[in-house]
């Protein structure tokens, strides 16, 4: 690897505190590669300048085609440019470290845990924590003073709302923290006559502090930017109208919507490009009413290949500072138009998606390469195909859009779609319900027993506020143990299928992982509550946490029974989505969770040069493809295609009628 | 002495009625089984009881559940509450040069 010439940002001066521009978005949508070209940008107008992926599936070093780690280092090539890609559990760690003793001091000095308790639970990995690290890492990398702008590429939408409400996890932290401390002043006071604030007084003032300039610094419209990038899609409108509400909501405001991938007019008719161009332009006028005038609409072309490397960011980074002009033409009905494969043999029914005993079916895979679609289709052609089989299609993605797919409103109650099988069910998570039945339990059974402690109401309150701070994902967790319960029910509200559209690939990674994390902690607990027996009983406490540690285990087999689980990797044909896939398979093996099938999707185009260059490009990815997943260790998961179509599948006969053009593509070397 | 000796003999009552009662609750109060059966089952997600030995006090804590519900009901007149029965003497020997 050439030696950079670049000197690191990080070795000049301190100078003062820096802008911030966020990129935020839906999965999939270019905002790694847009947050690369903001920083690009930057550094070439004469900033010091920082790109930060909060990522936990980064893909910033492939955008800028070299290895980044947790620590700020050089881009190649470019003076003034460092980039990062953070990793949260270092982060953390880092955080925690400096701070653990006097944490430990607290908590033994303000609850009835011995020395031995404290330090078993602190030594439990905190699972789902990545948003509030991650934040944290930035405003130590603003404080350093060594960059004068830091371009945030942010994770996917449901859990980049998570990292800006990081200030109030911080403040309910030092809230809990500071009841333990209370009792113990109190107890100082009483027997000395005075309290003198010490070192954990300090530590806690420190943590309020850094919650408040935090929310200062996100807050503050003079030094923080935020743009919004999407695709000119019909379902990109909703998620931007919710998650442009969502930002509002938090008091932060959108200064730039980039719209990406413009399908560009092409040379000689191409019912694919002209099909594609008139919904594009559709999406475009439905995207610049959700914004004001105040607000930059940008677009930025579709290119024929990833934009990858300096050269191509330099060239998108022209389309982001200008305001794009409105796409001409007029609106018209595009007739359903699929693909053009380059290759395709064989015909797929659902047996090859869902064989029979397939309990569980997860649809995983990077933002934004059709997973809802994909699952949607498969949900529907499982229950079709097996009338007697009483399946339900959960969208697990914090950002739902099956409801938007399926052309139905969809809710938390498991409900049927019109015009669908009658044997299927659609629920949408509502995983801050399914956690709040849950923590009512936990905080009933701590209320108990602490009555019967002889504890106070102080400490019922800090047991409350210390549920509160649950980090974002157990929500999810609990509902999906709620909903796997169900497939051991052979009647009434039971299934025999579940299907789930996870959230993008880093989070869903976290969710399958955080079972083993949380199984950790409710042992944890469970220990302790029977060490304390004796004195205050079990009570309903060890019941609740009982339950929850058998449901732990039991979705922890199976999730990694092959026989009962299957794991379908939604990708597509482009080389950030093939690197995102086998970084996903790797991580899928290390948690013992098998993967059967991969999907590429949207595969094909039309028949202009454009498209038929297209088609080619396509072809080299799947065959790349297809050669990683040979050299694989092991059992080699099947590869299936499914072809782009326009307008995307929407519906329930829509949608079943995809699952029939999915092909089987056999598995061969380049 | 007299006075001293019914004050002692009456504590002494009083201790032995409390340990019946603890005796009985840890023996035959439902909810009592429920909590060693509770316990029980935390241990064995813990790994500190075997599945075998699980099964054993599970089946020993609920043939003592039948056993504590069918006395409430009347059926098994084996089975005593502290107030099916009153303690009426107290047979005590003391041995020693304490009188000598």
């Amino acid at each position: 690897m050439p030696r950079s010439k670049a000197t690191s940002t990080a070795d000049r001066q301190p100078s003062r505190s820096p802008t911030l521009r966020f990129v935020g978005g839906k999965g999939g949508v270019g905002k790694t590669t847009c947050a690369a070209a903001f920083g690009l940008l930057a550094a070439r107008a004469g900033r010091s300048t920082l790109i930060v992926s909060t990522d936990p599936a980064p893909s910033l070093g492939d955008a800028l085609e070299q290895p980044l780690t947790h620590r700020p280092r050089p881009v190649r090539g470019v003076a003034r440019l460092d980039a990062v890609e953070v990793n949260a559990a270092t982060a953390l760690a880092a955080w925690l470290q400096r701070r653990r003793g006097l944490l430990e001091e607290i908590a033994l000095r303000g609850t009835w845990l011995d020395a031995d308790d404290v330090a078993r639970l602190m030594r439990l990995s905190l699972p789902g924590i990545d948003e509030v690290a991650g934040l944290l890492q930035i405003a130590e990398l603003a404080d350093t003073g060594r960059y004068d702008h830091i371009v945030v590429d942010t994770a996917p939408t449901g859990h980049l709302l998570r990292m800006l409400g990081t200030p109030a996890v911080l403040e309910g932290l030092a809230l809990v923290f500071d009841r333990m401390q209370a009792k113990h002043r109190i107890m100082v006071e009483a027997l000395r006559g005075r309290w003198t604030p010490d070192a954990a007084d300090a530590l806690l003032h420190e943590i309020d502090g850094q919650a408040r300039r935090l929310e200062t610094l996100l807050r503050d419209r003079a030094r923080t930017e935020f743009a919004w990038v999407t695709l000119p899609e019909r379902m990109a409108v909703e998620e931007t109208r919710d998650g442009l509400r969502a930002l509002n909501e938090q008091n932060i405001a959108v200064d730039r919507l980039i719209i990406n991938r413009m399908t560009p007019a092409p040379r000689q008719p191409c019912g694919w490009c002209d099909g594609r161009r008139s919904l594009e332009r559709e999406a475009f006028l439905a995207l610049e009413r959700l914004v004001t005038g105040a607000v930059t609409v940008a677009t930025l072309p579709a290119a024929g290949k990833e934009p990858r490397g300096m050269a191509a960011l330099r060239r998108l980074g022209r389309h982001l500072t200008k305001p794009a002009a409105r796409p001409g033409g007029r609106s018209r009905r595009v007739r359903r138009f699929t693909a053009v494969m380059t290759r395709a043999a064989g015909a797929t029914d659902a047996a090859a998606v869902v064989p029979g005993g397939t309990e569980l079916l997860l649809f995983g895979g990077k933002g934004g390469v059709g997973k809802t679609t994909c699952a949607a289709a498969a949900g529907i052609g499982a229950a079709i195909s097996s009338p007697d089989l009483r399946v339900l299609l959960l969208s697990a993605d914090p950002a739902h859009s099956v409801g938007d797919v399926l052309e139905a409103p969809v809710s938390d109650e498991p409900r049927r779609i019109r015009g669908g099988p009658p044997n299927l069910l659609v629920r949408e998570l509502d995983a801050a319900k399914a956690f709040a039945g849950l923590r009512d339990r936990l905080a009933d059974g701590f209320d108990e027993l602490i009555v019967r402690a002889g504890g106070a109401a102080a400490d019922q309150q800090a047991m409350r506020d210390l549920l509160d701070l649950a980090p974002p994902g157990v929500d999810e967790l609990a509902a999906i143990i709620d909903v796997t319960e169900t497939l051991d029910v052979k009647a009434g509200v039971g299934c025999d299928l579940i299907v789930i559209d996870t959230a993008p690939t880093g989070h869903a990674l976290r969710l399958l992982e955080m079972p083993a994390l949380m199984h950790d902690w409710v042992k944890a607990i469970m220990a302790i509550l029977l060490k304390y027996q004796p004195a205050v009983g079990l009570g309903r406490l060890g019941a609740t946490l009982l339950r929850l540690s058998q449901g732990l285990g039991r979705l922890r087999t199976l999730l990694q029974d092959a026989s009962r689980t299957r794991f379908a990797v939604v990708t597509r044909a482009a080389a950030l989505p093939r690197a995102e896939t086998v970084r996903l398979l790797a991580r899928l093996r290390k948690a013992s969770i098998p993967a059967s099938l991969v999907i590429v999707n949207a595969v094909g185009a039309g028949t202009c040069p454009w498209c038929r260059a297209e088609r080619g490009r396509q072809q080299k990815e799947v065959l790349a493809l297809s050669s990683e997943l040979i050299r694989r260790r092991g059992e080699k998961p099947s590869l299936l295609i499914a072809p782009g179509v326009v307008p995307p599948p929407s519906g329930c006969a829509d949608l079943h009628t995809f699952l029939g053009e999915w092909r089987p593509q056999r598995l061969t070397r380049r | 002495m007299f006075i001293l000796d019914s004050m002692l003999i009456g504590g002494l009552r009083f201790v032995f009625d409390k340990i019946a009662a603890v005796v009985d609750t840890e023996l035959n109060d439902e909810s009592h089984l429920d909590e060693q059966l509770l316990a029980a089952g935390m241990r064995l997600e813990l790994g500190e009881m075997s599945q075998a030995e699980f099964d054993s006090l599970e089946a020993d804590l609920l043939v003592r559940r039948r056993q504590v519900r069918e006395s409430r009901q009347g059926a098994d007149p084996a089975a005593l509450s502290p107030s099916d029965y009153k303690i009426t003497g107290i047979d005590a020997t003391f041995e020693g040069d304490e009188h000598s």
